[in-house]
């Protein structure tokens, strides 16, 4: 009992502003920048999150962990900025590698639109086993970093942070079609750096054992 | 034809459109019926739903320790969380 109540970041005594930000610090920031690609942005939503989190120190009892807790605070403050940000300029993207989307397929003949065969998927070996290997997490990481910076936060929006499609129309200000040709081609752009950097050659020497 | 079978360009497309939730009762079925004669459509359509569903929903994907706050930064924060706290 006593050890729950140690726990409570919400108790007076357990204030530990150093012990938040040294085991939290680098987490936030690095959720924020990899979503808002501005550091000295991403900084400041971390600072804010300690503030709101400091304010709202009550509304935490226990039922998640205090990461959880924190993450979830940062999350509402970078929907916010997406909001009023997309108020001002709708987030659309829609020159975003349509060469690429069209390198992939016949542009002509019997099989127009059909996949040109040497640069259509390859096929991925031990997928699922990537998942328990650190360097597989760069590269993807990685990968979804080069996307554009407006379709990179649809595509954080809908697929990490599973947002339903309507809601990030709302906050980025967007049409449904708009918001639907962006992520195909994030998809199909994020899939491609994914075969190239990961599932490409020398696979095999990559996994673990 | 177009209204039976899609080619592999739209396929793909369809199924984007799939995952978030906007495709139609015809179009699903066009999808799956190209899916059912095309090997490579169905190797994209695998690999897009390993990342949708396994690779971009995992924690491990924003444990990223590639870039952190600056030492500066931080003692910037914790300076303005200990100015704000009063008890």
């Amino acid at each position: 009992m006593s050890e729950t109540k140690s726990k409570d970041p919400s108790t007076e005594n357990c204030f530990q502003p150093e012990r938040w930000v040294s085991e939290h610090g680098d987490y936030l920031f690095h959720f924020a920048l990899s979503r808002l690609r501005d550091p000295s942005r991403a900084e400041d939503m971390v600072q804010e999150t300690f503030l709101a989190a400091l304010k709202s120190g009550s509304s935490f009892q226990g039922r998640s962990s205090e990461k959880s807790w924190l993450t979830g605070i940062l999350k509402n403050k970078i929907f916010d900025y997406y909001r009023k940000s997309g108020r001002e300029k709708p987030f659309t993207d829609l020159e975003f590698y349509s060469d690429e989307e069209e390198s992939h397929f016949e542009r002509e003949g019997f099989h127009k639109d059909g996949w040109i065969q040497e640069s259509g998927p390859q096929e991925w070996m031990n997928a699922g086993k990537s998942l328990d290997n650190e360097e597989f997490w760069i590269t993807i990481r990685g990968c979804i970093s080069k996307l554009p910076k407006n379709v990179g936060a649809v595509f954080t929006l809908r697929e990490m942070d599973g947002v339903e499609s309507k809601e990030v129309c709302r906050l980025l200000n967007i049409s449904d079609s708009n918001l639907w040709v962006m992520l195909h081609r994030a998809r199909m752009a994020l899939r491609g750096c994914v075969e190239t950097n990961w599932f490409g050659r020398n696979q095999e020497a990559r996994l673990p054992k | 034809m177009d209204m039976f079978l899609p080619s592999c360009k739209e396929a793909v497309r369809l199924q984007s459109q799939e995952l978030d939730g906007a495709l139609g009762l015809k179009d699903q079925l066009r999808l799956r019926f190209h899916l059912l004669m095309c090997t490579l459509c169905r190797r994209y359509v695998k690999q897009i739903d390993f990342l949708h569903e396994k690779a971009l929903r995992d924690e491990r994907l924003n444990e990223g320790s590639e870039t952190k706050l600056s030492p500066e930064a931080k003692s910037r924060i914790l300076g303005i969380i200990k100015e704000n706290h009063k008890p």
